[in-house]
């Protein structure tokens, strides 16, 4: 399932926006990477010198207190920031495979495209539950009726939705409960056929169990794709993070290996952090 | 504990004050429904007397004309002249709310510019007769005719379509619209697909209140596209008799009241027709944009 999910007929894609990003041999170590990124809102700095790593296949956690900078920093990761009024980059970079995605000659919509976002609150688009996963698809390829059925049932499947909706998949998304559609707003992510996938508090909305339902996915999904999820959530992080970074005040705290971030941060305030001290 | 008053479980004034406050809601509320009926039932008891089959489907007869006969062609003028109104007005109206609510980057501009559109939806009925007069009549040389009367009324409809249409984009969520984009695609798919079916319902609200003051306004097109009489099916570029301007002609030159009760019935269940069919499309469009 997995191979015909991602072997798409690439000669209907539509032109590439940007030659440079398109899909290719996941080979570099890092997918995606920041260099001294700084952004702002206004005239108010949130990010300062924000140098991340996100290494390709791995789950990397953004955490740090409430306002530290998290959903700011995985929103420039892929150029939505620039949808916020007033919030802008102003410095540094964010490099995909070495191709600085803030260069001039860079279309939004491509980046947007290989990078997907999932948003804290499942916003489900106002059309069926089908139409939902097909939304970017049928902007980005022309696909027959049979291809857009076989990319519907892959990408619920994927998600763990397709039993749980076969039967209706015409009728209005909002109807789905709140952890599925969180799941259906991956499903139409995926459909996109991105290379990264970003989670922004993906489960802060969502009961337990639809939580952990998030989690094993996010676990599946690695295999394919290179996953930035931001939480707040220490245990959370511990269950899925391959790579962990710490944020405080918009900038980086510390960074590294999971197991050594946790097991030994090297600052007092991250050690703080992660024992639940400071929130 | 009874002889401290803070502890009493009954208090009198209380409930009368809440008693009266729901009596003044109820007779408050009644007028909105009193209202509108009183009207139509008025019209209909006074001019009951010349309702029939023939009264909208025949051309009026009789001396002073009016007298005698239907109103068949202001039936068909009204209808033209709005058809024309609403086919200007409504796509330019939600082309420009588009544009201000999804476009234009400065606050201050798009402030501007709704300022303006208040401005001139505020602008008397009157100006608007006396503009297109001037402008399209004389100016332009499209003389007094349907075509000029309905591009008066468009400039009439299109202030109140476009509030109407930007205040439905903007009440949207904004995270709709950031979830909507951040899928790469353009802003324009956005709109079309995730945004308008959401609007619709806001927008044909604001259509159908524009367009029901628009057809049952005289002044707009009394100068513009309005005669006594006409012969043929309304045309383009020939006057038409409106509905209105009729009702006007047979009070203003005291022809019949009985025919000029009819006439304001048949645009009264008119009007109310058009309200019926747009509830029903509101319901379906808010429906199929959920």
């Amino acid at each position: 399932m997995t191979t015909q999910f991602r072997s798409m007929p690439a000669t209907q894609l539509r032109p590439p926006l940007v030659p440079a990003v398109t899909r290719g041999d996941a080979s570099a170590a890092a997918a995606l990477h920041t260099i001294d990124l700084c952004s702002s809102y206004g005239d108010r700095g949130v990010l300062t010198n924000v140098s991340i790593e996100c290494p390709v296949q791995q789950v990397t956690a953004i955490m740090g207190p409430s306002g530290c900078g998290k959903s700011t920093l995985v929103k420039a990761l892929n150029r939505t920031l620039e949808l916020t009024p007033g919030a802008r980059v102003t410095g540094g970079g964010v490099f995909f495979r070495d191709q600085d995605l803030y260069a001039r000659e860079v279309d939004n919509r491509a980046v947007r495209k290989v990078i997907g976002i999932i948003h804290q609150r499942p916003q489900p688009f106002p059309m069926s539950i089908e139409e939902n996963v097909l939304f970017g698809v049928r902007f980005h390829q022309r696909l027959t009726r049979h291809q857009r059925h076989d990319l519907v049932e892959a990408c619920l499947q994927r998600t763990g939705l397709w039993t749980e909706v076969r039967d209706r998949l015409h009728q209005p998304a909002h109807q789905l409960s709140g952890g599925q559609q969180q799941r259906l707003c991956l499903a139409r992510t995926l459909a996109n056929q991105p290379e990264v996938l970003l989670m922004d508090e993906p489960c802060s909305s969502l009961d337990p169990a639809s939580t952990e339902r998030i989690e094993q996915l996010v676990a599946e999904l690695k295999r394919d794709y290179t996953i930035v999820i931001v939480t707040h959530n220490v245990s959370q992080a511990k269950r899925v993070a391959d790579r962990v970074v710490l944020m405080m005040e918009g900038q980086v705290l510390e960074q590294g290996e999971a197991e050594q971030v946790f097991d030994c941060p090297r600052t007092t305030a991250g050690a703080d952090f992660l024992a639940g001290r400071i929130g | 504990m009874a002889s401290n008053p803070q502890w009493r479980l009954h208090q009198p004034r209380a409930l009368l004050a809440e008693r009266l406050f729901v009596a003044g809601a109820w007779i408050a509320g009644s007028m909105g429904f009193l209202l509108p009926v009183a009207i139509i039932g008025y019209l209909l008891v006074n001019g009951i007397g010349v309702l029939s089959w023939e009264f909208i489907s025949a051309p009026p007869r009789g001396y002073p004309l009016g007298l005698h006969g239907g109103i068949l062609p202001a039936i068909q003028g009204s209808l033209a002249v709005t058809m024309v109104a609403l086919g200007v007005a409504f796509p330019l109206a939600v082309a420009s709310a588009i544009y201000l609510a999804e476009y234009a980057e400065h606050p201050r501009f798009v402030a501007i510019m709704q300022f303006l559109a208040e401005c001139l939806a505020a602008v008397p009925a009157l100006l608007f007769g006396v503009l297109g007069y001037g402008l399209l009549v004389v100016q332009f040389g499209l003389g007094i005719s349907a075509l000029a009367g309905g591009l008066t009324l468009a400039m009439m409809m299109y202030p109140v379509i476009l509030i109407g249409s930007h205040a439905a984009l903007q009440s949207v969520d904004r995270s709709l619209r950031e979830s909507a984009l951040a899928m790469g695609v353009s802003r324009a798919y956005v709109i079309r697909r995730a945004l308008l079916p959401r609007a619709w319902p806001g927008i044909i609200a604001a259509t159908v209140l524009a367009g029901s003051h628009a057809v049952g306004s005289a002044v707009p097109v009394l100068f513009t596209a309005a005669v006594v009489q006409t012969r043929s099916a309304p045309s383009l570029d020939s006057p038409v008799m409106t509905l209105p301007t009729h009702l006007f002609y047979l009070v203003s030159e005291a022809v019949s009241f009985e025919h000029a009760y009819g006439t304001a019935f048949v645009l009264l269940v008119c009007l109310l027709f058009a309200n019926t069919c747009a509830l029903v499309l509101r319901r379906r469009l808010r429906m199929r944009g959920e």
